[in-house]
């Protein structure tokens, strides 16, 4: 399905607006017929370089660097508890995990610290929170909105 | 020239793919490989990227086609496989991007309608979005998708993307006016 819009064209005169959308339909440089080659080598490659020793050796290398890693794990925890996240700032944190750099300073000078404030953490912190809900809320509290206002602006 | 089977459905396909993935993935190119890369050319702009990602795409749908479940169409799950490339190509671009990248340091428009200036300062805008807003703008300004279709491609929520397209939008127009007022 395609949007049936008019795009804005902000400003700029026609010539400009055409030649980037000519820039961003172009076609191939290579025909894409000749990346078939590469694309279709990618299984047979993987195959041979996939032999039961590799797999075996990958594995023990696997076992022996997730050990190292839970001992690193064990002991930054032992020596150094102000690395939790429970002691960390929560605005720091969400900003620290899920923000891009570029993002980061927009985000510490729009936040809202009492809208954050009201955010279940021990939700927020659950690495399993998806990405797009974080991102919704760093959104929500970046327009400085309350939830009705904003749900009723993008139609939610 | 053997003429290309664009209306092979995903089920053969698939059954292709499971008694000889290579003939699979070749009837899976002969249906796809120009809408993907037409599909990724409208969020990337620069050939060399959008061959690499076109190609790690393919690459990545040859490797994990057996994975594929069918929870969505073959044509959405490779189109998020694709688009996720993309969305990590924006990244990583944004991360090398430098000051020398900027043609436009202390340049002003030399004459009263200067095209290849304005050009400039209308693709170094989109640069600057942060990568996600970058990516839901270029799939819905140059792509002409609808927020459904990018909400299918992206796993995110028709609401999120309005905002995002909303913000890349308001940056866009922001940073047009401190280049060219």
């Amino acid at each position: 399905m395609k949007a049936n819009t008019k795009p804005d064209d902000f400003g700029l005169p026609k010539e400009v607006i055409e030649r980037s959308k000519m820039l961003h339909q172009k076609g191939p440089k290579v025909p894409l017929e000749k990346k078939r080659q590469v694309i279709l080598g990618a299984r047979r490659n993987t195959k041979k370089i996939l032999s039961p020793w590799t797999i075996g050796l990958g594995a023990v290398a696997a076992l022996l660097l997730g050990i190292i890693f839970l001992q690193g794990i064990q002991n930054q925890a032992s020596t150094s508890p102000a690395h939790t996240y429970a002691s960390m700032d929560q605005e720091d944190w969400i900003i620290d995990n899920y923000a891009s750099p570029f993002d980061k300073d927009a985000y510490l000078y729009d936040i809202n610290p009492k809208e954050v404030e009201e955010i279940n953490w021990s939700w927020a912190s659950n690495m399993a929170m998806q990405e797009e809900e974080i991102d919704l809320l760093i959104e929500k509290w970046s327009l400085e909105m309350t939830e009705n206002e904003f749900y009723n602006l993008y139609n939610l | 020239m053997m003429q290309k089977k664009k209306n092979i459905s995903d089920l053969e396909i698939l059954e292709a793919f499971k008694g000889n993935p290579e003939a699979g993935m070749k009837l899976f190119l002969d249906k796809f490989e120009r809408p993907l890369f037409v599909h990724l050319r409208s969020i990337l702009r620069v050939d060399e990227d959008t061959e690499d990602a076109y190609q790690n795409t393919c690459v990545k749908i040859y490797l994990h086609l057996d994975r594929y479940k069918g929870k969505s169409s073959l044509y959405t799950w490779a189109y998020r496989i694709a688009t996720n490339e993309a969305l990590g190509l924006l990244r990583k671009r944004k991360n090398t991007l430098s000051e020398s990248d900027s043609v436009l340091k202390s340049h002003k428009a030399a004459s009263s309608v200067d095209y290849d200036f304005l050009l400039n300062v209308f693709h170094e805008a989109i640069d600057q979005l942060p990568s996600r807003q970058q990516l839901v703008f270029q799939m819905r300004y140059y792509g002409n998708y609808s927020y459904a279709d990018i909400a299918r491609f992206t796993e995110r929520s028709v609401g999120g993307l309005k905002a995002n397209y909303h913000h890349a939008k308001k940056k866009i127009e922001e940073h047009i006016k401190s280049k060219t007022l």
